[in-house]
């Protein structure tokens, strides 16, 4: 036996053995109630030039919970872009102006035929909200609704629809209408009625049912209105109307069984009508995709790894309608081509898109405000005219909104208290898809709105007003006593720009051809980056409306969840992980989990337990900073004086050259100390002696694999075992090898996103000698042709 | 002073052929492009090098080779934020004085270049060179402030109030609260073609400003006058009278410049994809770099000898059409030249002979 050979059974005896590849699971298709019923009939005729919208809409509402309940509470959305003095324009500043404002009024309230209207209170500011917040009302019901009972509510009310800001509204034209009707809360049983006022930062929380919607419109709009679920009429009416109507799911959907065993139904509707729109359409068939690559191949095997052989993998076919502005629609391919890839990947990983039908909004340059929402079966992206597949534009945000589809629309969690349910998951997801697909995102330098490939080496001359008004970027001054003389208070401030930014000019001055350096994102990664600006801002599994600030807010419900999905990849195994999406996924569908229902459904359909891991990473602030602190490899030296033997005899060493210095062998003691010698038949090999110490700083411990690279070329790959990390933060590995280390890697396959700084993770005895100088000929050569611009400017 | 051995053609523009002529002229003084290049790239290897110093302390034994010389990833970017921030900030800081310092060094380079041109030196040309770049200084230092200022005036009108109130506001009825971000406008083409014609124009503007501030050098060093504002509105009137003259040989040597700029930055490029190696390929060396830094080098030395043909093309066009300076005439009256004897004589002078 090998002393490296002692050490690796050291090492595996302390630390442990890798862990045994992922098992099968067959994924468990839980059902579980899925919350409240609700069935909405609406009726609406829009006043064209007002953009107002009159209507009113018939609830059929059912309280699943096992609690009785004597009151309803709704949201009215739009009345957060009223005032300034609404909850939403608290957090994120008033976006109207007068006449651009948006507000909601119910006329009646009747339930079970009795009229409560009397009753209507708005609810309660909830702490920090301001009393004058006019986004949920409550009614009481005539008689109390026991569990298991469905009671019929009618609403009459009016929707004064806001210019087009915070993606609802109307511009021109277009229209985007979002959260545009009396909607509904969600009855928690005993928690009682959750139905936060509109909040700056988080989204929307509904229960899952069936929409029938009527509009009455201007025909302007004819064949160019999109809307959840499916278009099943479209009538021009007497005059210049138009009369639409929607089924969401459609009659046919709801007739379907999914792939998990459930009638599909949604849990919104949002409508969208341009004149301008360009209607494009496209058919989603899974087996077109599954042959489209060897990526989508091995994807469709894994997945049929971790749901057994029993279960047939298929995906439904589906209609997508594409409503483009005309100046983007060379881009509809595009469009279709991500989103093609979103209902594949999302729909292998967490179970097929249940609904015949799906609708794309692209809302054109001023309409830009409605970019970027999703809504069930139906959401908006947005591109720009110079938009490339190597910018992730509009790649990106179709994944990321098409993914909603997913997580918020088929597992609706509540998005005022645990918005990292669906964005946090989408986050992991749309990384994961873009990255398979398109690869990395390469960034970009504008110029005169035309990105061009690379980023600058160094940063352009400024720092500051100092350094912008000595090269002549912006002269600026305010000189207060200039005020007190009539002649001069007009030049009292002013700013000067004699050689300001301008797109034409600054390309000139880069020479982006020359001095650009190629720069790429790896999306995963980059979520980590969001992370690491502010990793301790808050924990991920806190209620969202509830976050210090925006920012904390967006890392947490984001960034956060998405690396620590990715983690938990590295944690349990690729086939444990979609085994225990999938299952979580299956479970909630039509459903509302908050974080302990995903921990669970989690650890069951993956058979780990892994509450730890959510403990940690879900649950705390804690961070990790795993580090190759030391590496030494040294020839070991001659043994020198006297050694005591175990019959306490002490005998002086003294090498022979027939003596191998690392196994002394010692002889019979004569006496009190001795020189001893063997002749080996054959020269040994040199032997070093290797000492790595690795360190953790942090508390965020995981299994943390090691790798030790040879010089001939082999590999030793160690694991230094969470258990042993939360008793000693350091480890030492001491062994000796014929041949001298190259490199030492800790997590040699970048499985964990949380560690804090990844620069410390390898030591390569080798140093790079030739980045410093590559990267330094770059800055050179970048202001060599800077310099020579502003010395152009001198003469 | 050195004899004027330099070849009468360059004083005309008969033959059509002045960017090259000039350009021919100032490629072949070598010491005075290799002066200006230098010291500019020594001005740029002040930015520089703490950049090497930066990598060579933070790559040390953290990567494998080659591993971050094609390019940054994002992890690298992430674990070094702060470190690449602070760089930054201090490369934004020093640069700008560096640029401010290159201003002035492109002013002194101006008197420099006009003045061996102008005296058709041929030898000791640096000597006359940093002569030249001492005596126009000042003069040259307000004609830059009067170029930075019709650059200001022109940003102004083409990017501020002219513009956006009468273009933006009146002709294409964007509100005010919206000119800043045209959201009111429904097409992104409108709002690409708006933007990019001010770019264009402003473009267009730099050019010719910068042009007029070459002339407006030539001319004061021509005929030896102090007044920045005054040639500079003679010569603005003289490039609008005589426009293919005088822009023609700037645009051709613009031309010249760009062509070999592009032509070498997809070499360079080609030269770059190397860093990226496939698999089981070496990673590139530092010869590689060398190669890349000496064709960079390359191109700023041509640049730098372009910057000087633009002086002798101006003044090769200068020549033939800015009028010599009417001076008063000592011995208009007179008859004979200083030295000899003067008639006819005043009343009461005696009859002489000057000594």
């Amino acid at each position: 036996m090998t002393s490296k050979a002692a050490s690796l059974l050291l090492v595996a005896g302390i630390f442990g053995l890798p862990p045994a590849s992922a098992q099968d699971a067959p994924v468990e298709e839980t059902v579980v109630p899925a919350g409240n019923r609700v069935d909405y009939v609406i009726r609406a005729h829009l006043d064209g030039p007002k953009k107002r919208l009159t209507g009113e809409e018939t609830i059929r509402w059912t309280n699943h919970s096992d609690t009785v309940t004597s009151e309803l509470c709704f949201h009215l959305y739009l009345n957060a872009f009223s005032n300034n003095r609404s909850l939403f324009s608290q957090q994120r500043g008033l976006a109207h102006g007068e006449g651009e404002r948006g507000w909601q009024r119910v006329k009646k309230v009747a339930v079970g035929g009795v009229d409560v209207t009397e009753s209507f209170t708005y609810l309660p500011a909830e702490e920090g909200a301001p009393a004058e917040d006019r986004t949920a009302f409550r009614v009481t019901t005539p008689q109390p609704v026991v569990p298991g009972e469905t009671v019929e509510i009618e609403l009459d009310w009016t929707s004064q629809l806001p210019f087009l800001r915070r993606r609802t509204g109307y511009s021109g034209d277009f229209l985007m209408v979002a959260q545009w009707f009396p909607k509904l809360g969600v009855f928690e049983g005993e928690k009682g009625w959750n139905c936060h006022p509109f909040h700056g930062s988080t989204e929307f929380f509904s229960d899952y049912g069936t929409y029938q919607v009527t509009l009455d419109l201007p025909d302007i709009y004819a064949n160019k209105v999109g809307g959840t679920g499916k278009l099943v009429l479209s009538n021009k009416k007497d005059g210049d109307r138009l009369e639409v109507r929607f089924e969401a799911p459609s009659l046919e959907d709801r007739q379907r069984l999914d792939t998990f065993g459930k009638l599909p139904v949604v849990h919104d509707f949002a409508w969208t009508a341009d004149p301008d729109f360009v209607v494009k359409n496209f058919t989603f068939v899974y087996d077109e995709w599954t042959a489209k690559s060897p990526t989508h191949q091995a994807e469709v095997e894994l997945v049929q790894k971790v749901v057994g052989p029993d279960v047939a993998i298929g995906l439904r076919d589906v209609n997508v309608t594409l409503l483009i502005h005309r100046e983007h629609r060379n881009q509809a391919d595009r469009y279709f081509e991500a989103v093609g890839n979103t209902l594949f990947f999302y729909g292998l990983w967490f179970g097929e898109y249940p609904y015949e039908h799906l609708t794309i909004v692209e809302p054109g340059w001023g309409n830009r405000g409605a970019g970027g929402m999703e809504y069930p079966t139906l959401f908006t992206a947005g591109t720009r005219l110079f938009a490339s597949s190597d910018h992730h534009r509009p790649e990106g945000l179709i994944i990321h909104e098409g993914g909603h589809q997913f997580w918020y629309g088929l597992v609706g969690n509540n998005e005022f208290e645990a918005a990292w349910l669906d964005e946090g998951f989408n986050s992991f997801a749309d990384s994961e898809v873009l990255t398979r697909v398109y690869g990395v995102r390469t960034r970009t330098t504008e110029y005169s709105r035309v990105p061009v490939s690379g980023a600058r080496a160094a940063s352009l001359p400024g720092g500051g007003a100092f350094g912008a008004a000595i090269v002549g970027r912006q002269w600026k001054w305010d000189i207060e006593t200039f005020h007190d003389f009539p002649v001069l208070r007009s030049l009292a401030h002013h700013t000067v720009q004699p050689l300001r930014s301008s797109g034409l000019v600054d390309a000139w001055r880069d020479q982006p051809f020359s001095t650009l350096v190629g720069q790429w994102d790896d999306p995963r990664w980059s979520d980590r980056d969001t992370y690491l600006a502010n990793p301790r801002s808050g924990v991920i599994d806190y209620p969202s409306l509830n976050s210090s600030d925006h920012r904390s807010y967006r890392v947490n419900s984001y960034q956060r969840p998405a690396i620590a999905l990715r983690t938990l990849v590295g944690v349990v195994g690729r086939e444990k992980f979609i085994a225990g999406m999938r299952h979580f996924a299956a479970k909630y569908r039509y459903g509302h989990p908050y974080g302990q229902e995903f921990y669970d459904a989690f650890n069951e359909g993956a058979q780990v337990d892994v509450s730890w891991y959510f403990d940690d990473a879900f649950r705390s602030t804690k961070t990790i900073d795993w580090k190759v602190a030391e590496v030494s490899q040294k020839d070991p030296e001659e043994p020198q004086g006297w050694f005591q033997g175990e019959d306490g005899v002490f005998r002086k060493y003294e090498k022979t050259e027939e003596t191998p210095a690392e196994e002394p062998e010692v002889a019979e003691p004569e006496g009190d100390a001795e020189t001893s010698g063997e002749t080996p038949e054959d020269e040994p090999a040199k032997r070093w002696k290797i000492e790595i110490l690795l360190k953790r700083e942090g508390e965020l411990c995981l299994d943390l694999p090691f790798r030790l690279i040879f010089e001939n070329g082999a590999q030793q790959d160690i694991i230094w075992r969470r258990e042993h990390q939360l008793v000693q933060p350091w480890l030492t590995v001491s062994l000796e090898d014929e041949h001298k280390l190259t490199a030492v890697v800790i997590d040699p396959d970048r499985k964990y996103y949380f560690d804090t700084n990844m620069s410390d993770n390898q030591w390569f005895a080798e140093g790079d000698q030739v980045a410093p100088l590559r990267w330094t000929e770059k800055v050179l050569n970048q202001y060599g042709h800077l310099l020579h611009w502003y010395a152009g400017i001198g003469g | 002073m050195d004899a004027p051995l330099e070849n009468r053609d360059l004083d005309t523009t008969e033959s059509g052929a002045v960017s090259l002529r000039a350009l021919v002229s100032a490629l072949a003084r070598v010491p005075l492009w290799l002066v200006t290049w230098g010291t500019l790239t020594l001005l740029a290897l002040i930015v520089a090098l703490p950049w090497f110093t930066w990598f060579e302390q933070e790559i040390g034994h953290s990567y494998r080779p080659g591993t971050v010389s094609a390019f940054l990833d994002t992890i690298f970017r992430t674990d070094h934020a702060s470190g690449l921030d602070a760089m930054n900030q201090t490369t934004a800081q020093s640069g700008a004085i560096l640029a401010f310092v290159a201003l002035l060094a492109g002013v002194f380079f101006a008197g420099g270049w006009l003045q061996v041109v102008l005296e058709r030196t041929r030898r000791q040309t640096l000597r006359r060179f940093l002569y030249g770049g001492v005596r126009y200084f000042w003069r040259f230092f307000r004609q830059l402030i009067l170029t930075l200022l019709v650059l200001a005036l022109v940003g102004w009108v083409l990017y501020e109030s002219p513009f956006e109130s009468y273009v933006v506001g009146a002709w294409l009825d964007v509100p005010e609260g919206s000119r800043a971000n045209l959201s009111t406008l429904d097409s992104e083409g409108t709002v690409f073609a708006l933007r990019a014609t001010q770019d264009v124009l402003f473009a267009i503007c730099f050019a010719l400003i910068l042009t007029w501030g070459d002339y407006t050098r030539t001319r004061l060093a021509l005929q030896d006058t102090y007044s920045a504002l005054w040639a500079g509105i003679l010569t603005f009137f003289t490039m609008l009278r005589h426009p293919i003259r005088t822009l023609r040989p700037i645009v051709v040597l613009l031309l010249a410049e760009a062509l070999v700029i592009f032509l070498v930055a997809w070499i360079v490029r080609w030269i770059d994809e190397g860093f990226l190696p496939g698999e089981g390929e070496e990673v590139a060396g530092a010869g590689r770099v060398w190669l890349v830094l000496i064709l960079g080098q390359l191109v700023l030395m041509w640049r730098h000898v372009i910057r000087g043909a633009r002086y002798h093309a101006t003044v090769a066009v200068s020549h033939d059409i800015v009028r010599p300076l009417s001076r008063p005439d000592p011995w208009k009256e007179s008859i004979g030249g200083p030295g000899g004897p003067r008639y006819p004589l005043e009343e009461g002078d005696e009859y002489g002979v000057a000594m």
